[in-house]
C-alpha cells in the first residue's frame, strides 16, 4: 500500500514582529505513510511543532506557505466549519503539558463527551451549549457511554465515576490519558503527539508511549510524535526526521537513523542519548546556541555549529542527498547540490 | 406523568383567572395630577404641619374658619357666627347645622372640643400656634352647636389659627385610637368632613384623593376635580417636563427660571402674587463682629438691594420691613444702597477698617446661593470680606441654638400660616424663640418684646396695628436683618386648571386647594 | 457546603452588628437633634420634652442602642421621628423597588455587557472592537442622571413610547404584593399584562443604572476572554474540532465569567447605594430617597434601618456570589 497519508511540500512559515520577519519554517518537506508512525526530533525552536500544527491548520496568525495535503487534499486552503470537521474527523493531537490542555473548569466527563460527539456524530456546535444540550439528551446519553469505554481504554480505573472528575483532581499521567481519549475520541485517522511525555516523569512516560503505541496499532491509525528525545522516538517510532532550525536535516527510518546517522546535528543528537539528560533548549554533544530566526545563519543553517563546517557552507543552503531508499539529509557531506 | 398534567392544568385555570380580574381596573377619567416636590408624611392634623400638608388637610378636614382669597381673608367655613367678649378672652362660635363627616355624622361642639384638645394633647404640628394662647380645658361646648374658647389671654389673630384647627371625627378616632392618640391611624386616614377622601395613599411616591360629591357645602364649581394624585417627583427638571407634557396639571418648587420659561407656553401659567413669603438675611446679634449695631447698618446701607431682586427675575419685590407687603401697606424701605452711609457706619463700628464675615446657607438652594454672592460683592466695596458656605438644613438649625457657632449671616425664608404681623414678628423677633430656626441671630429687644406682647393681647385692629408700627420701627432701627424681597410663588398650573388665578390664595397651605379648582379638557 | 452557609451567615451577624453600632454611634454622636427638627418651630418646651420622652431619646445612648437592637430582634424597626410612621412598612415598601431596579440594571449590564465583551474579543481590534471600546468608554463616562434626564426627554416626552415617572400606571393596581417587585409578582401571579406594564416603566430607570456595570462587564469579559482564548486547553479543543462558538461560548466563557461575576457583585452594593439620582428623576419610589432624606434630616431610626437593609443585602449578595464561584469553579474549595 504505497498510499501516503500527509504528505508536505515547502512549507514556509513567516511570523511579523516589531523586530523583523522571523522565519520558522524555511521550506519543510515531508511525507507520511498510513499506518506509519513518524518521530520528528529537534531543539527547541527547530520547528517541529510548528510543522505538526501546521497540518491542523493551527498556526496562530502567521503567514502560511506551502502545501499541506492530506490524503491528498490541500489542508491550507480549509476554513471555518470544513476546517473544523476536518480536524474532528480526521485529526487528534497531544500536546506537552496535560495540566495546562486541560479545560479546569469542566469536567473530563464533559469534554470527552463533547469530543465524542463533535467528533463522532459531527453533531452542529450549539447543542453543546447550556440550552441547545437539551434538544440532544438521547444522543449526549450515548456519547456518555462511548467516554466511559474511552476511559476505560486509555487506562482510568473507575472510568464512570471518573467522568465526573475535574483536571486538578487527576494526576499528570491521568491527565494526558485523558487528552489522548479526548484526541482518539472520534477514530481520527492521525494522531499528532507534541512532547506528549516531556512533563511526565519517567515511570509514567513508558506508560504513556505503550498506550499511544498500542492505540495506533489497534484503531490502523498514523501518528506524528514530537520529541526532542531519541528515546522515545527509538522506542515507538518506525521513522525519524531531525530538523533544525526550521529545515529538515536528516530523514529515514530508525534503523537507518540509529544506525548510520549522517547529519552532523543528527550524530550530535545521538551522542546525547546516553547521557540520558536531555536540557531545555540546548543538547549535549553540540556546543553553541540554536539559531536566531529573525537573522538566520546563511548557508546551511547548522554551519555555525557543525564540527564538519566546510569552507562554502555558509554561502548556501545544501540540497537534500538521498543516502538510501529510506533515508534522506540536507549536508554538503554527501551533496554538491545547492538547495533550490 | 399525571403529576405533570395535573400542574399544567392548574397554571392555566390561574392565568385564566388573574388575567381576568386584571382586566376592568381601567378607570377612564383622568384626575388632577400635581407633580410635588414634597412627601405627605402625614395628614393627622394635630402633627402635620406644612404647606402641602396644609393644603391637603383643608381637602380631607373642615375648620371654623378658612383662608379664602388673595389678599387673603378669614371667612367662616363650619362656623357659621361667632362672638368675642369686651376683655378678648372669650371666642364664642356658633356651629353650621348642615356640616356632617364623611361617615355621614354630623360635626358638633362635642367634636370641635375633641379637636382642640386632641391637637393640644398630642403637641405637634399646628399646636405651636396655640401655645401660650389656648390651654387644655379652654375649649367648651355651650351646646350642640356653639362653642366657646377661653384664652389664657387676649389674642388679636385668634380666629386666624383657627384656621388651623381642623375638625376630626371623634368617633373615628377613638375607634382607632390605639396608644398614640390615633396618630398613627391618622397618618392616612379620612376622618374629616372635607370634600376629598383618600383613595390611595403610597408614602413617597404618590397619593390619590377622591370627591365626595355630597360634600356638605357643595362645590364651587360644576367642574370641579373628581379625582387629586399628588406625585411626590423630586427631581426639578422631572417637574418641569411633567407639566411641559401635560402629565402634570400642577406642579411646585420650581425656579424662577422655569417659571419664566414656561409662562404662557402651552396654556401653562405661574401663580400670580403678591405672595406672602418674607426673604431675608439674618445677622448674628450677640456674637461676632454683626453684634455691632453700626456693623449691621453699614451692611444694610452697603447691600445692592437691585441685584438681589434679580435673581428673581423681576418677579419679586422689595421689603419694606419685616412684612410682606400686603401687611405693611404702603410704606417705604428704610435702607437702600448709600455707600456714603455704610462707610459712615462703618467708621462709628468697632471694625473701622472692614472685617471678615461668614455667611451661611442650606445646600443646594439656588437663591440662597445667589444672594450670597450679591452680598459677597456689595460688601467688599466697604472692606468685609464675606466668605460663602453650604450646609445641610439640619446641620444649619444644630449650630443656631448657641450664638457662638450660629452663623454671621444667614437668610431665610418665612412663609406664613396665617396672615396676620403677628406670625411674622413673633417668630422672628421676640426674644423668646431666640435660637429657634425662626431668629438664628438671636435677635431680641425688651422694648419690642414688651410691643409685641402688648399687640398680641389686643383686639382692637386699630390699637394693633399702632403697636405693630411701632415694633417695626424699633426692629428697622436695629436692622437684625437685611430685608431683601417678597419672592414669587413657585407653583406653575397647567391649563387644565382654569381658574387657579382666580382661587389662589398665598397663606400657607391654601396654595394647592384643590376644592376651588375648576377642570377643563 | 452547609458549613460554608453557617459560616457565611455567622459572618454576617458579625458584620451587621459593627454595622449597626457605627451607624447608631455616628449618626447620634452628631449635634443636630431631630426631635427639634421634628417638633416644628412653634413648639414649647413641654412639647419638646413630650416627643423626646415618646421617642427614647431621654435615655443614655447605651440603652437606647441596647432598646433598639432588642426592637429589631422583634421585627421592629422602629419609629421615623420626622415621617411619624414605623420604618418597616416603609423599608418593606422602598426597599423592594429599588432592589428590583438593581437587579434589573444588572440583568441589564450582564446581557447586554457580556456579548458586547465577547464581540470585542472575538474581533479584537477590528471594527467592532473599537465600537465596542468607545460605547464602554462612553457609558462609564456619561453621569447615569444626566443620561436619565435624556432618555426621559425622548423616549417619555418627544417620543411618549414609555410612561414618564413612577413604577406603575396610576390608573391601575399593581400586581398584588409577594416579593414587593411588581416585575417578579406579576410573573409569579402570571399576570403577564401588569408584567408588560412593570417592564415599561422599569426599562428606561434600569438602562441608565446599568451603565457603569455594563461597561466594565464588558471590557472585563473582552479582557478575561482573551486571555483565556489564548491557553493551552482552548488551542487543545480547537484542536481536536470543538467548533468556535462552542469554545468562545461555553469552553472560554466559564472561566471567563469568574472575574465577571465579581464585577456583578461589586456592582450590586454601588448601584444599590447610588441609585438616588435616578430614582429621583424617574420618581422611582425607592430606598435611594428615604435614605437620602433621613440622613439630612438626621432622623437615625430609617437610617439604621436602611443601613442594616442594604448592608444585610450587600452581604447576601456576596455569599451568592461565592456560591456561584463554587459552582463555576470546581478548584475553589472554601474550607476552614
Amino acid at each position: 500500500m504505497a498510499d501516503t497519508l500527509v504528505e508536505i511540500r515547502g512549507l514556509k512559515l513567516e511570523f511579523s514582529g516589531f523586530d523583523g520577519v522571523s522565519r520558522v519554517l524555511d521550506g519543510v518537506d515531508l511525507t507520511l505513510k498510513r499506518g506509519e508512525i513518524l518521530g520528528i526530533v529537534g531543539e527547541t525552536g527547530s520547528g517541529k511543532t510548528m510543522t505538526a500544527l501546521s497540518i491542523a491548520h493551527l498556526v496562530p496568525n502567521g503567514v502560511l506557505t506551502g502545501s499541506v495535503l492530506f490524503e491528498g487534499e490541500e489542508v491550507l486552503t480549509k476554513s471555518g466549519g470544513a476546517l473544523q470537521r476536518f480536524r474532528a474527523q480526521r485529526l487528534g493531537m497531544v500536546f506537552q503539558d496535560p495540566t495546562t490542555n486541560l479545560n479546569p473548569v469542566f469536567s473530563i466527563g464533559e469534554l470527552l463527551t463533547d469530543a465524542v460527539l463533535v467528533q463522532k456524530y459531527g453533531i452542529p456546535g450549539w447543542k453543546l451549549l447550556p440550552v441547545g444540550r437539551w434538544f440532544n439528551r438521547r444522543q449526549r446519553q450515548q456519547a456518555r457511554e462511548e467516554a466511559i469505554a474511552l476511559l476505560d481504554r486509555v487506562g482510568i480505573p473507575d472510568a464512570a465515576h471518573r467522568m465526573n472528575s475535574y483536571a486538578h483532581q487527576l494526576s499528570g499521567g491521568q491527565k494526558q490519558r485523558v487528552l489522548i481519549a479526548i484526541a482518539l475520541a472520534g477514530n481520527p485517522d492521525l494522531l499528532i503527539a507534541d512532547e506528549p511525555t516531556t512533563a511526565l516523569d519517567v515511570a509514567m512516560q513508558a506508560q504513556i508511549l505503550r498506550l499511544i503505541q498500542e492505540l495506533v496499532r489497534e484503531r490502523n491509525m498514523s501518528a506524528i510524535v514530537i520529541t526532542h528525545d531519541l528515546g522515545v522516538v527509538a522506542r515507538i517510532c518506525d521513522r525519524i526526521t531531525v530538523m533544525y532550525g526550521g529545515i529538515v536535516a536528516e530523514s529515514g527510518t530508525v534503523r537507518d537513523i540509529f544506525e548510520n546517522p549522517k547529519h552532523p546535528y543528527t550524530k550530535g543528537l545521538l551522542e546525547a542519548i546516553p547521557t540520558d539528560q536531555v536540557e531545555r533548549g540546548m543538547l549535549r554533544g553540540i556546543h553553541g546556541a540554536p539559531p536566531s530566526f529573525l537573522k538566520p545563519p546563511t548557508g546551511c543553517r547548522f554551519h555555525p555549529r557543525c564540527p564538519a563546517r566546510m569552507s562554502h557552507c555558509h554561502l548556501h543552503p545544501p540540497a537534500v542527498a538521498r543516502i538510501g531508499p529510506t533515508h534522506e539529509t540536507a549536508c554538503y557531506l554527501y551533496t554538491d547540490e545547492r538547495h533550490a | 406523568m399525571r403529576l405533570r398534567s395535573l400542574s399544567l392544568l392548574v397554571m392555566v385555570v390561574l392565568m385564566a383567572v388573574l388575567s381576568v380580574s386584571a382586566v376592568g381596573a381601567q378607570d377612564a377619567e383622568r384626575p388632577v395630577v400635581m407633580y410635588s416636590l414634597v412627601e405627605l408624611y402625614t395628614i393627622d392634623p394635630a402633627v402635620g404641619f406644612d404647606q402641602a400638608i396644609g393644603s391637603t388637610l383643608k381637602q380631607v378636614y373642615d375648620s371654623l374658619f378658612r383662608y379664602v382669597g388673595n389678599p387673603p381673608t378669614v371667612q367662616p367655613w363650619l362656623a357659621d357666627s361667632y362672638t368675642v367678649s369686651d376683655d378678648g378672652k372669650t371666642y364664642t362660635v356658633a356651629l353650621r347645622q348642615d356640616a356632617v363627616f364623611q361617615d355621614g355624622s354630623p360635626v358638633n361642639a362635642d367634636a370641635v372640643v375633641y379637636s382642640a384638645e386632641r391637637l393640644l394633647r398630642v403637641g405637634q404640628g399646628a399646636a405651636g400656634l396655640f401655645t401660650g394662647v389656648l390651654s387644655p380645658g379652654g375649649t367648651t361646648a355651650v351646646d350642640a352647636n356653639t362653642v366657646q374658647f377661653v384664652l389664657n389671654q387676649p389674642y388679636g389673630p385668634f380666629l386666624d389659627i383657627l384656621t388651623w384647627l381642623f375638625i376630626v371625627n371623634p368617633a373615628v378616632v377613638e375607634a382607632n385610637k390605639g396608644d398614640d392618640d390615633g396618630v398613627t391611624y391618622l397618618t392616612n386616614a379620612s376622618a374629616g368632613s372635607g370634600p376629598y377622601m383618600i383613595s390611595n395613599w403610597l408614602p413617597g411616591e404618590s397619593y390619590e384623593f377622591t370627591a365626595n360629591p355630597g360634600y356638605w357645602r357643595g362645590w364651587p364649581n360644576e367642574n370641579y376635580a373628581t379625582k387629586v394624585t399628588r406625585v411626590v417627583t423630586r427631581e426639578s427638571s422631572t417637574r418641569r417636563l411633567g407639566i411641559e407634557s401635560g402629565e402634570a396639571d400642577f406642579v411646585d418648587w420650581m425656579s424662577v427660571d422655569d417659571a419664566v420659561a414656561l409662562d404662557g407656553v402651552n396654556g401653562i401659567m405661574g401663580a400670580p402674587g403678591p405672595t406672602l413669603t418674607v426673604y431675608d438675611v439674618k445677622m448674628n446679634t450677640v456674637d461676632g463682629p454683626t453684634a455691632d449695631v453700626n456693623l449691621r447698618h453699614a451692611i444694610a446701607y452697603a447691600t445692592d438691594y437691585d441685584a438681589m431682586l434679580a435673581i428673581w427675575g423681576g418677579r419679586g419685590s422689595r421689603l419694606a420691613g419685616p412684612l410682606p407687603p400686603s401687611l405693611s401697606g404702603d410704606a417705604q424701605p428704610m435702607y437702600n444702597r448709600d455707600l456714603d452711609k455704610a462707610r459712615e457706619a462703618l467708621a462709628a463700628s468697632a471694625y473701622p477698617d472692614g472685617t471678615a464675615l461668614e455667611y451661611v446657607y442650606v445646600t443646594g438652594l439656588e437663591d440662597e446661593r445667589r444672594t450670597g454672592l450679591v452680598l459677597q460683592d456689595s460688601l467688599k466695596e466697604i472692606g468685609i470680606d464675606v466668605t460663602i458656605t453650604a450646609v445641610g438644613w439640619a446641620d444649619a438649625v444644630a449650630t443656631f441654638a448657641d450664638p457662638t457657632t450660629a452663623p454671621d449671616l444667614f437668610p431665610l425664608y418665612s412663609g406664613t400660616a396665617f396672615a396676620d404681623p403677628d406670625n411674622y414678628l413673633w417668630a422672628s423677633f421676640h426674644s423668646s424663640l431666640a435660637g429657634n430656626w425662626t431668629n438664628p441671630g438671636h435677635y431680641g429687644n425688651p422694648a419690642v418684646d414688651a410691643l409685641l406682647e402688648q399687640a398680641r393681647a389686643t383686639v382692637d385692629a386699630a390699637t394693633r396695628a399702632d403697636l405693630y408700627n411701632q415694633a417695626v420701627a424699633a426692629i428697622l432701627a436695629d436692622s437684625p436683618n437685611l430685608f431683601l424681597a417678597t419672592t414669587p410663588e413657585d407653583h406653575i398650573v397647567g391649563p387644565r386648571i382654569t381658574n387657579y388665578a382666580a382661587v389662589y390664595s398665598p397663606v400657607m397651605g391654601s396654595m394647592e386647594d384643590f376644592y376651588f379648582f375648576a377642570v377643563g379638557g | 457546603m452547609v458549613r460554608f452557609v453557617l459560616q457565611r451567615l455567622a459572618l454576617t451577624l458579625v458584620v451587621l452588628i459593627g454595622l449597626s453600632m457605627l451607624t447608631f454611634f455616628v449618626a447620634r454622636i452628631i449635634p443636630a437633634d431631630p426631635i427639634l427638627l421634628a417638633a416644628g418651630p412653634r413648639a414649647s418646651e413641654a412639647q419638646i420634652q413630650l416627643l423626646r420622652e415618646r421617642y427614647g431619646y431621654d435615655r443614655p445612648l447605651v440603652e437606647q442602642y441596647v432598646r433598639y437592637m432588642g426592637d429589631l430582634l422583634r421585627g421592629d424597626l422602629g419609629t421615623s421621628v420626622v415621617l411619624k410612621r414605623d420604618v418597616g412598612p416603609d423599608l418593606a415598601r422602598y426597599f423592594p423597588a429599588t432592589l428590583e431596579l438593581v437587579l434589573a440594571a444588572l440583568l441589564i449590564g450582564v446581557l447586554l455587557g457580556v456579548p458586547l465583551g465577547l464581540v470585542a474579543a472575538v474581533y479584537r481590534d477590528r471594527l467592532p472592537d473599537q465600537i465596542s471600546r468607545v460605547f464602554s468608554l462612553g457609558m462609564v463616562s456619561i453621569p447615569n442622571f444626566w443620561l436619565a434626564i435624556v432618555l426621559q426627554l425622548i423616549l417619555a416626552f418627544t417620543l411618549t413610547i414609555l410612561p414618564f415617572t413612577g413604577r406603575f400606571d396610576r390608573l391601575l393596581h399593581p400586581p398584588p404584593t409577594l416579593t414587593g417587585m411588581y416585575t417578579v409578582d406579576a410573573l409569579l401571579t402570571l399576570n403577564f399584562e401588569a408584567f408588560g406594564t412593570a417592564l415599561r416603566y422599569m426599562i428606561a430607570p434600569a438602562f441608565c443604572l446599568s451603565l457603569g456595570a455594563l461597561a466594565t462587564i464588558a471590557r472585563t469579559v473582552r479582557a478575561d476572554l482573551l486571555d483565556v482564548l489564548g491557553t493551552d486547553y482552548i488551542r487543545t479543543a480547537r484542536a481536536v474540532g470543538i467548533p468556535t462558538s462552542v469554545l468562545i461560548l461555553k469552553y472560554a466563557l466559564k472561566n471567563a465569567s469568574l472575574n465577571t461575576l465579581t464585577q456583578v457583585g461589586l456592582f450590586f452594593g454601588y448601584t444599590l447605594t447610588g441609585s438616588v439620582l435616578v430614582e429621583n428623576i424617574f420618581s422611582w419610589p425607592g430606598i435611594g430617597n428615604y435614605a437620602v432624606s433621613a440622613a439630612l434630616t438626621k432622623d437615625f431610626v430609617p437610617l439604621m434601618g436602611v443601613t442594616l437593609l442594604t448592608g444585610f443585602a450587600i452581604v447576601l449578595v456576596n455569599i451568592v456570589t461565592d456560591f456561584f464561584y463554587l459552582v463555576l469553579d470546581p478548584r475553589i474549595k472554601y474550607t476552614s
